[in-house]
């Protein structure tokens, strides 16, 4: 009886830790198989449902298996960029798919990736791109204006970023937090191409207008298609969400006659020491591919490609980025604006307003 | 000779008690010694700060004082009446607690879009938040009510009933369970002080804001230690008074013995309220969220899709789950049994377990990915492993099986344990004869409830998963931003199943262990 308890309650306690211990040698092991069998350990903010099919389609081709951790841009208050940056001395990832090439860059400052300049480069712009290669832009988003149509009319529709703060939209408009995400990109964009004075201006303005801080550009998205706010500022790939689910929004790309729509490419990372460098490489140089571009832009994330030959898809909701009139910014030097506003005018105005 | 056995026996304890708890301490002590060694450029103590350290005391008090109103009152109701559907509905009460925050804030957030529900208010702000975690809060101290109800004795109930009626019932029930449900709400308010998901979603001002701005915008780690840092101070000076005075109460509560329990009472009127108060707790703390949350599903099922990610997250979530349940568990029945017999040391454990708690998950999971990178590849399998976050997740979790392993070692016959002292058993032979096969419901609940607990933090299991292994929670914050929402849906739901499961389940066991001892 002694030993039928003691072999019960050994096997109870012991199950679930040896299982544990099962499962937990794989991830150490798996390091060194990894150069050996063909791995690459992908880190990406690109949302998963759009960044797996598009590793999958890697995996088919390489027969290099992926190991992707996704991140999103819900999940950006747990972030796999901090995640980077505390591996910095001895890194898991390989490559860092960015949504966004401020984080690229800065990984960049911290010493975190490594410069790679990819064949596969050949035909994208070097606007997007860093110069010293440690980050390549492709398949982009834009910042656009969506508002509800059972709210605005055709003719009240917003079409610049000022709009936000216009008498006709008091107490009608959102935004997301501007220090995270793309919002932070833009208000960094918008800094260095109006001029700080300017920007600031524009950003009081907000306030007098009585424009909503929320949470998030998913979140935008669900408080103007609630009809909760007219109007708001967002990405293109939350409006395609909106759009495919038949929800009644519209969208326009804002100051097509002004400063310009901000475009935010992705950006493939090669992270530095690595423990996967080939295969890294190797991963880099499909996602800049014009099938990767094309593939990006078949999904429901309509991403567009900065390609101009490359084929979009029939109903393809966005335009071409070479149709649009683009915000000249200078990617490379946007994270160190961001850097000095977030702790400084940026963290502040969201302090008192939010 | 006996006095110095005493003692070493004491000191033992308190060495025991003192291990588990720098074990558990263990995960946030990089940071916060980052925070503490390393220069910060920018302050803590500045007028942001205050402010979101006072928006966060106020929402604390709101969560705490909203989950006492209601749940003191159903705990009591729960407890004292006999009512039609009694057990699965107490049950049920449970659910809010353990599902992820950010899912009844998304379910209350869709339920403004459906034309017929466009009547509710819409959540946003403060109240918002106090509302949804306040919600959430509510099961804390209904069961603790509903505990230390069952700590009296039925000759107690039947006089109280004769003297003054029903009336006299709920004043003495009141003051029976009143400090056990404070404490417990206490927790709740303690708790949402590192809730990030409502006051994100929600847009409140608050500590947890501040820290992930500083960890996520800033990228100033030493900057959020040092803020984790105050909170946990906060969260040290505000339990540590009330605990102390509290004291003896809590012990009682905890450690009461019940002689002739009290039967739940077939009263018309009152047994009518308990129901409909029940429901209706029900109905506006799970139902309504749940419909929020289920109503994309309705429309427009994806259950293969969804299916198809539980099956490849299935194993995962289980390993790191079940695995935080075991060290959780085991340690807390280390630290219930070693501070059985001495309340000081219960207060210390309890307090240090309570300040771990309320701090923000990121914390312990920054640390240790940072101490990993550190660490030569030889300790992987321990830093960088599932075991990793199975050790986090349990230690994180610690003081819920710790408060509950207390009270299953309390709720023992302490005549069993002097019988074998006289019979001359060691404590070994004890422990494996009559100890753990007593504790082992407790056990085994506590366990399961960890588990899911543990399953919603996403927070650690985000930050510290292995490439290539993902939990079901993760998965679905993962695809919950731009991903179909009837996907979303189907996941919300699946996750939601398998919770009652668990919960199903635990509820059987106690009740099938007694069957078998019988």
């Amino acid at each position: 009886m002694t030993i039928r308890l003691a072999v019960r309650y050994s096997a109870f306690l012991l199950v679930p830790a040896t299982l544990v211990g099962c499962s937990s040698s794989p991830p150490s092991s798996k390091t060194n198989v990894a150069a050996e069998s063909g791995t690459v350990v992908v880190y990406s903010s690109v949302d998963e449902v759009f960044a797996e099919p598009i590793c999958k389609q890697f995996e088919r081709q390489t027969g290099i298996a992926v190991e992707l951790v996704p991140d999103t841009e819900e999940t950006k208050s747990t972030g796999l960029l901090n995640r980077l940056i505390a591996e910095k001395a001895r890194p898991r990832a390989d490559v860092f798919w960015s949504g966004d090439p401020v984080r690229a860059a800065i990984l960049k400052s911290k010493d975190v990736s490594a410069a790679y300049h990819s064949p596969s480069a050949e035909g994208l712009p070097a606007d997007f791109a860093d110069p010293g290669d440690y980050w390549t832009g492709f398949s982009a988003r834009a910042r656009v204006l969506i508002y509800n149509t059972d709210l605005v009319s055709e003719a009240e529709r917003p079409t610049s970023i000022h709009d936000l703060g216009s008498p006709k939209f008091k107490g009608k408009a959102c935004l997301a937090n501007p220090l995270f995400g793309t919002t932070s990109m833009h208000a960094a964009a918008l800094f260095q191409v109006l001029g700080d004075e300017a920007a600031k201006e524009f950003f009081q303005t907000l306030v007098d207008n009585g424009v909503k801080i929320v949470s998030s550009n998913g979140e935008v998205r669900r408080r103007v298609v609630k009809g909760e706010f007219a109007i708001g500022i967002t990405d293109t790939d939350d409006v395609n969400v909106a759009i495919q689910e038949g929800k009644p929004v519209g969208f326009v790309y804002p100051d097509s006659q002004g400063i310009g729509t901000l475009i935010v490419p992705n950006a493939a990372v090669l992270i530095a020491g690595c423990p996967n460098g080939d295969n890294g490489k190797k991963f880099i140089d499909f996602l800049l591919s014009s099938e990767t571009e094309a593939a990006l832009a078949r999904s429901e994330a309509a991403q567009m490609p900065l390609r101009s030959d490359v084929e979009l898809p029939d109903g393809f909701p966005f335009k071409p980025v070479a149709e649009l009139k683009v915000m000249r910014v200078d990617y490379a030097t946007l994270a160190d604006k961001l850097e000095e506003i977030s702790h400084g005018f940026l963290k502040q105005w969201v302090d008192e307003n939010q | 000779m006996t006095l110095n056995g005493h003692n070493t026996r004491a000191i033992l304890r308190w060495w025991l008690v003192g291990c588990v708890l720098c074990l558990a301490i263990a995960p946030v002590l990089p940071l916060l010694s980052v925070a503490l060694v390393q220069e910060s450029a920018r302050p803590v103590w500045t007028a942001a700060f205050r402010g979101a350290m006072l928006s966060s005391s106020w929402l604390g008090v709101g969560v705490s004082s909203f989950a006492l109103l209601i749940g003191l009152p159903l705990g009591l109701l729960a407890a004292l009446y006999r009512f039609p559907g009694r057990r699965p509905l107490i049950l049920f009460q449970a659910l809010p607690l353990l599902l992820p925050s950010f899912l009844p804030c998304i379910g209350w957030s869709n339920l403004t879009t459906v034309r017929w529900l466009s009547w509710l208010p819409i959540l946003d702000g403060f109240s918002g938040c106090v509302f949804v975690l306040g919600l959430q809060a509510v099961p804390l101290p209904f069961f603790a009510a509903w505990a230390a109800c069952q700590n009296l004795t039925a000759s107690q109930v039947d006089a109280a009933r004769l003297h003054g009626g029903e009336r006299d019932v709920l004043a003495l029930s009141a003051r029976a369970s009143g400090p056990a449900a404070f404490l417990a709400a206490l927790l709740g308010g303690i708790l949402s002080l590192s809730s990030l998901g409502a006051p994100l979603i929600f847009g409140a001002r608050s500590v947890a804001m501040e820290i992930r701005t500083s960890f996520s915008a800033l990228f100033d780690f030493e900057l959020a230690g040092r803020q984790c840092l105050f909170l946990g101070g906060i969260v040290l000076l505000l339990t540590w008074p009330i605990l102390f005075i509290g004291l003896r109460t809590l012990a009682s509560a905890v450690l009461a013995r019940q002689t002739r329990p009290v039967v739940p009472y077939h009263h018309s009127l009152m047994g009518r309220l308990a129901f409909g108060a029940l429901f209706l707790s029900l109905v506006i703390g799970i139902g309504l969220p749940t419909l929020g949350l289920c109503l994309p599903a309705v429309r427009n099922p994806m259950l293969g899709r969804a299916f198809q990610k539980v099956w490849a997250t299935a194993g995962t979530t289980l390993v790191f789950t079940g695995g935080a349940g075991v060290v959780a568990v085991m340690l807390a029945t280390l630290v219930a049994l070693a501070a059985a017999a001495d309340s000081r040391m219960r207060l210390v454990a309890l307090a240090v377990l309570l300040s771990l708690l309320a701090m923000p998950p990121a914390m312990a999971a920054i640390g240790v990915s940072r101490v990993a990178t550190e660490a030569p590849p030889q300790l992987d399998w321990l830093t960088r492993s599932q075991l990793t976050i199975v050790l986090v997740l349990g230690l994180r979790f610690l003081p819920v099986a710790a408060v509950a392993m207390m009270r299953a070692v309390g709720s023992m016959s302490p005549s069993w344990i002097d019988a074998g002292r006289i019979h001359g058993v060691t404590p070994f032979r004890m422990l494996r004869r009559v100890i753990l096969p007593n504790l082992m419901p407790a056990i085994v609940v506590s366990v399961l409830l960890v588990m899911v607990l543990a399953a919603a933090d996403i927070t650690t299991t985000h930050l510290l998963q292995p490439p290539g292994s993902q939990s079901l929670p993760v998965a679905i914050f993962t695809v919950m931003a731009n991903s179909h929402e009837g996907l979303v849906a189907s996941l919300c739901l699946i996750y939601l199943v398998g919770v009652v499961g668990m919960l199903l389940i635990a509820s059987q066991i106690p009740r099938l262990w007694q069957r078998r001892a019988a």
